[in-house]
């Protein structure tokens, strides 16, 4: 049985129409008309089957087309994330830090830490936030104590104030010609 | 006809010039057919639109030959469609063949040699209604399955069957008819 035998036959079947010979040679006669050979392809068909010709100037076109695209990503990805680490609080920090310690380095006392007071000069006797204590300063009145820190002040001042030596002090008393003698202590008052 | 696979489907992506050839030379005579018995003035033309409608979708076909067909036949059906109303719509102007005059009465001599089946299964068919010539059309030239059909003719394989039921007990009344009037 052939295949054309085969689907007419079902076809019958499925209708559930036995005895029809005369029916059965008519629709082999239907399916006929799509057995015969291929039409002629036209002209634009006939391109469509004919395998297309190797063009190697468009294989360079694509080529350097790929190329420079590639490059843009290149660069645009760079350029991403160069953005990202600047964005980033560590990098920040990281090149912050680098940056003071070269120029500390380069420059020293160029430059201070925000935030901190600056780095007193060698040789200075103030010690930082003393400034204005009763040590060294005028006597302040009993409405300036209200402002003043209740913390005890521990600090020497560098420069002794001479109004404030106790007035029994006696100076020395170097008899003549005895300059190479070492100068006696001086007499307690209370004695 | 060279029997079209599912594997030779499968290379259209590398080799589509080949792969097209493959499937023209497989599906065009029953394309070509279908459009023949669908009336179609010229049905070679169409046979060319038709595959030239089906190249750029052919790599993105699903399920293989068996969707393959069921494409190339909606647009064979969709352009014969196509046909039917455009020459509805305008007059028909062909060339003056004698043969073809159906104003014509036939001789003596032909009413004797004539018989049913010499009649040809076109003419016979052309006593059905629209749908059920379609549904013969598309099940026995175009080797479609039910559900094919139903889905070309946006129809459901129920309505299909019952089509099928219809036409083809006309088709036994009409030859019957014929084979009980030749003399």
């Amino acid at each position: 049985m052939t295949r054309d035998d085969r689907v007419v036959d079902d076809l019958l079947e499925e209708a559930a129409i036995d005895d029809a010979a005369d029916l059965r040679s008519l629709l082999l006669e239907l399916r006929s008309l799509g057995a015969g050979s291929p039409p002629e392809p036209s002209a634009e068909l006939a391109a469509l089957m004919t395998p297309a010709p190797v063009d190697i100037a468009a294989h360079r076109r694509v080529r350097n087309r790929r190329l420079i695209v590639a490059a843009i990503a290149v660069a645009a990805s760079v350029g991403v994330g160069a953005s990202a680490a600047a964005a980033s609080p560590d990098f920040r920090h990281t090149a912050q830090t680098a940056i003071s310690f070269l120029v500390h380095t380069l420059v020293p006392g160029a430059l201070h830490e925000p935030g901190q007071p600056p780095v007193p000069a060698p040789g200075s006797s103030r010690v930082p936030g003393r400034e204005g204590t009763s040590s060294g300063g005028p006597q302040r009145g009993a409405s300036d104590k209200s402002s003043v820190s209740p913390s005890p002040r521990t600090s020497v001042p560098a420069r002794p104030d001479p109004s404030r030596r106790p007035s029994t002090v006696v100076p020395p008393v170097t008899p003549p010609g005895a300059g190479s003698k070492p100068t006696a202590p001086p007499a307690n008052s209370h004695h | 006809m060279e029997t079209l696979t599912d594997e030779m489907l499968a290379l259209g992506s590398s080799n589509p010039a080949e792969v097209f050839t493959l499937v023209y030379q497989a599906l065009s005579p029953s394309v070509h057919g279908y459009l023949v018995a669908r009336g179609v003035d010229d049905p070679e033309a169409v046979t060319h639109d038709v595959f030239l409608a089906l190249y750029p979708r052919l790599a993105s076909v699903n399920g293989g030959v068996k969707g393959l067909k069921t494409l190339i036949f909606s647009i064979a059906h969709a352009r014969s469609v196509d046909h039917h109303r455009l020459r509805a719509r305008s007059p028909m102007i062909t060339e003056y063949l004698p043969e073809l005059d159906s104003r014509s009465t036939a001789s003596a001599e032909d009413h004797a040699l004539d018989s049913a089946l010499d009649a040809g299964a076109l003419e016979l068919l052309a006593h059905l209604g629209d749908d059920q010539r379609e549904v013969l059309n598309l099940r026995i030239i175009a080797d479609l399955s039910l559900e094919q059909t139903a889905a070309i003719m946006d129809k459901t394989p129920g309505a299909i069957k019952q089509l099928q039921r219809r036409a083809l007990g006309n088709l036994k009344q009409e030859l019957e008819m014929k084979v009980g009037n030749t003399p």
